[in-house]
């Protein structure tokens, strides 16, 4: 992939700097519907990201497939601006390969093999819904700077609902084997299977949270760790330097592109690290690109995105309790799984989101019934302020609306707001 | 390879079949905080071939023609049992751009965004703007689809968008204006319509007022008017969604969810008499404008509640066989790599017979919800809030003074049920409907009147 990369780097003479980055995904993405499956996805993706830089001008392509990438970085960049806010690459001129080997799930790819999925979904107890994606990524990058990049690696993710009536439950993982299904949809099943409506009145209450619920919460908490976000005026992190308490002290969330084997250099070919954003609870660093960290005065974390720095993967970390031990409260509201999360305020970081799957209140540990569809009301800032507690048990995590990976326990959260239609 | 030979090598395993070539060519620029930002192009073009074998369907995308190869399926289990077999339609749709977007150059776009920026920060407000960032879009979509009979579609729909994000502060109190409400389909003439120096100045004095006086809501049991920001979305989250046919069938089920509608049927009312909900796709000039849909079917507008009635979902192909009805031509892609789905185009409530002033008269002691911000619904499309941006007190048949930030927290079966009255007025925004996985972002417009429901609980924000 490289090759081709480099021939169309040597055709860009000129420029400061000269960024050529390919990304080739290839996916098998099997779709059920009530343990039946309704259709199988064979993707092909292949775009090529790429700017060009003279000064404070540059010009940027996001373009598939076999466009020629010289021919429209020359004519796009007569249009570049000046700026103060542009890309700035790296001073790396290694040369670096990461290849995962992963030849059983190459297989399934290129094979179009369900046989294990169907299998595994017809051994569940209830009805079950979902999608799993079995994927390979390769990503090739060469700079002007002189380096010379070459990432592949193999992923397994899916999630799956489970129906018992009206009841529900969810769960989803982040993986490279197919055998995470299995427990996926067991704990579907399991949170599925927990019936009996309770009503919940406004007020508010301790709550548990699930990995699903904090997977979808980090969503969102990655645009507030964005450094482009507090210089836009749209994170509640922009109130804050490093070394302020911004959550209770049992609060340590980092993104992890290594641990998590992600990304080996950022868009940037800056290497990825793992960072804590929040550690025991203080204000460690925003996600940084170098132009942003320039500005702003930080350092690169690894996190470029051209212009808008991303997280890759989340952790956070584990506590010492068991989740027992977190349901064990006078009375606690479970939720298994929430959804459309939105914001009323970025800077303040108010918001709501809705519960759905298995929204249980639990009574000295057991469960009195499901309360249905009721909403957390509140803000992040408090969110993280009134964590007490985090179970020892993590679990990978990744759905369709909690789409970056996150390593999370079950989260104790004293005191939020619920509302209810 | 061309178009013909893979139709012909997907034939021998497949009886229903779709071939696409879609591209979108888009260029966004950003200014922030004042400052421009190079702009970036992005091109997204390839093919896809989405088939069915009685059983499962099919469906496989490259940008390269030759990666398109027929897979034998061995599914033992699947969910399609079959598919609407009506004709297919051939024909083309387009919408024209009167000033190219290719003849006006990128650096005046950048020039006319930079000078708004700069109107904005020099507005004579109580509140501190703390950032301006304008997002600015423009985007040409192509395809062609060739079924397994031979017959053509093809589409050409320019868009132009305006997004922007604005922090504002007063004392203590500070919102982020961030709002979807300028899009259309067309070329420059889109922008230059808005109108967008006298369209912010009187959004943020609107909001900067919000800021200054607005008083606390207390809570209770009002009567309400929605504007047409309000009811586009109403129309949009709590009508739309669940009025798509796979997702009552539960093909959406472990996704966005499933839908009220599950169990009910046509002809069962849902609302009052002054409710009806339109999806029309054949409006010109709206974001969400096509005039046959992906799977070939001649589109038309869709009475989905009718008078508050049950009237009809939205359906492609697949959802109407199961249903036993023909597709209203529901079905779309959002790009070349994503299969078709049931989507909306641009729904709205039907205008009546009212006029603004006459929704307001009569009301006591109410609340004008004018826009929002935070909103959001559950998975069976019945609970929802939304929380007013800007919002004014109704007394005594007038509007008064702004509130600070009341919320609106009903049920859809409540809300449709208790509307008495809507306005003679209609306008559509623009939307991004998301569904599907992979996702499929795809430009929509939602709209409506203004409306006036009784007795609807609202709340104070946390």
């Amino acid at each position: 992939m490289n090759e081709e990369l480099v021939r169309i780097l040597e055709k860009l003479k000129g420029y400061e700097e000269v960024n050529i980055t390919k990304f080739v995904t290839s996916t098998l993405l099997v779709k059920f519907v009530y343990s039946e499956i309704a259709e199988v996805q064979r993707l092909k993706e292949v775009y090529t990201l790429a700017y060009v830089r003279k000064g404070k001008r540059f010009f940027g392509v996001s373009l598939t497939g076999d466009a020629d990438v010289a021919e429209i970085l020359e004519e796009g960049f007569k249009y570049a601006v000046e700026s103060n806010l542009y890309p700035i690459l790296t001073d790396n001129d290694r040369e670096v390969k990461v290849v995962e080997d992963n030849s059983y799930l190459e297989s399934i790819i290129r094979e179009g093999d369900v046989s294990q999925i169907e299998k595994e979904i017809d051994n569940s107890e209830y009805p079950v819904s979902g999608t799993v994606s079995i994927y390979s990524t390769e990503i090739g990058a060469v700079t002007s700077k002189g380096f010379n990049g070459y990432d592949k690696r193999y992923k397994v993710t899916g999630y799956v609902r489970a129906f018992n009536k009206e009841y529900s439950g969810q769960w989803g993982f982040f993986s490279s084997s197919l055998n995470d299904l299995k427990e996926s949809i067991r704990k579907a099943n399991e949170y599925a299977s927990i019936s009996g409506k309770i009503n919940v009145d406004d007020g508010a209450y301790d709550v548990v949270l699930s990995p699903l619920v904090m997977a979808n919460f980090m969503t969102y908490f990655a645009d507030f760790a964005s450094a482009f976000s507090v210089l836009t005026g749209s994170s509640f992190l922009a109130k804050y330097k490093p070394g302020d308490k911004v959550a209770s002290e049992k609060v340590t969330i980092s993104d992890v592109p290594r641990s998590g084997r992600i990304a080996e250099f950022d868009a940037e070919t800056t290497f990825t690290f793992d960072k804590e954003i929040i550690k025991d609870g203080v204000f460690k660093t925003l996600l940084y690109n170098n132009e942003l960290a320039l500005m702003m005065g930080g350092k690169s974390t690894g996190n470029a995105g051209i212009i808008y720095p991303i997280a890759f993967a989340f952790d956070i970390q584990g506590g010492d309790e068991s989740l027992d031990s977190l349901l064990s409260s006078n009375r606690v509201i479970f939720f298994n799984n929430v959804w459309y999360t939105r914001f009323q305020n970025y800077y303040e970081g108010s918001f709501s989101t809705v519960g759905r799957d298995a929204v249980i209140v639990y009574d000295n540990g057991k469960p009195l019934g499901v309360a249905g569809r009721i909403r957390i009301a509140d803000t992040f800032p408090r969110l993280l302020q009134n964590i007490e507690g985090l179970s020892r048990e993590r679990y990978w995590v990744k759905w369709w609306d909690a789409p970056i990976p996150t390593n999370s326990p079950y989260v104790l959260v004293k005191s939020l707001k619920i509302s209810k239609a | 390879m061309d178009t013909t030979v893979v139709i012909k090598s997907f034939s021998s395993l497949f009886k229903y079949l779709e071939f696409r070539e879609h591209k979108i060519e888009r260029t966004q620029l950003m200014v922030i905080n004042g400052e421009p930002v190079s702009p970036v192009l992005s091109k997204s073009e390839g093919y896809s071939v989405r088939a069915f074998d009685g059983n499962s369907i099919f469906f496989t995308s490259s940008h390269n023609i030759s990666d398109l190869n027929p897979t034998s399926l061995k599914v033992k289990r699947g969910w399609e049992k079959g598919v609407d077999g009506s004709k297919r339609e051939s024909g083309s749709y387009e919408v024209e751009e009167k000033i190219k977007l290719s003849d006006v150059p990128i650096d005046a776009k950048i020039k006319e965004l930079v000078e708004l920026s700069k109107h904005i920060y020099s507005l004579n407000l109580k509140s501190k703007i703390l950032s301006v960032n304008l997002y600015y879009s423009e985007s040409v979509e192509n395809k062609r689809i060739v079924f397994e009979t031979g017959e053509e579609v093809k589409g050409r729909i320019p868009r132009v968008r305006l997004f922007y994000s604005i922090t504002m502060k007063y004392g203590d109190r500070s919102v982020t204006i961030s709002q979807d409400e300028l899009g259309n389909s067309g070329g420059y003439e889109v922008f230059k319509n808005w109108n967008l120096i006298s369209f912010f100045e009187e959004k943020l004095k609107s909001v900067d007022e919000v800021l200054v006086k607005g008083k606390g809501v207390s809570p209770g049991r009002r009567d309400v008017v929605l504007s047409s920001m309000l009811t586009g979305i109403i129309a949009h989250e709590s009508v739309g969604h669940p009025f798509e046919a796979d997702r009552v069938l539960g093909r959406e089920s472990a996704q966005a969810g499933l839908s009220y509608l599950v169990g009910r049927n046509i002809g069962e009312k849902i609302g009052s008499e002054a409710v009806t909900v339109i999806d029309d796709p054949t409006i010109y000039g709206t974001l969400g404008y096509y005039t046959i849909d992906d799977e070939g079917v001649r589109a038309r507008a869709k009475y989905l509640i009718k008078e508050g009635v049950i009237n009809e979902l939205l359906q492609d192909r697949f959802s109407a066989y199961k249903f036993g009805v023909m597709s209203n031509a529901s079905a779309r892609a959002s790009a070349f790599d994503r299969e078709p789905l049931v989507r909306m185009s641009n729904t709205f409530f039907k205008p009546g017979n009212y006029s603004f002033e006459e929704l307001v008269e009569d009301i006591k002691d109410g609340v004008y919800f004018k826009s929002y911000m935070e909103w959001n619904i559950d998975d069976l499309r019945v609970g929802e809030r939304y929380v007013g941006l800007e919002a004014y007190e109704i007394k005594s048949g007038e509007i008064g003074e702004p509130l600070l930030f009341p919320v609106l927290e009903t049920t859809t079966f409540e809300l449709l049920s208790k509307v008495d009255a809507v306005d003679n007025t209609l306008k559509l925004y623009p939307g991004t409907c998301g569904k599907g996985d992979p996702d499929q972002p795809l430009p929509v417009s939602l709209g409506g009147p203004n409306m006036r429901a009784r007795d609807i609980s609202i709340k104070v924000r946390e």
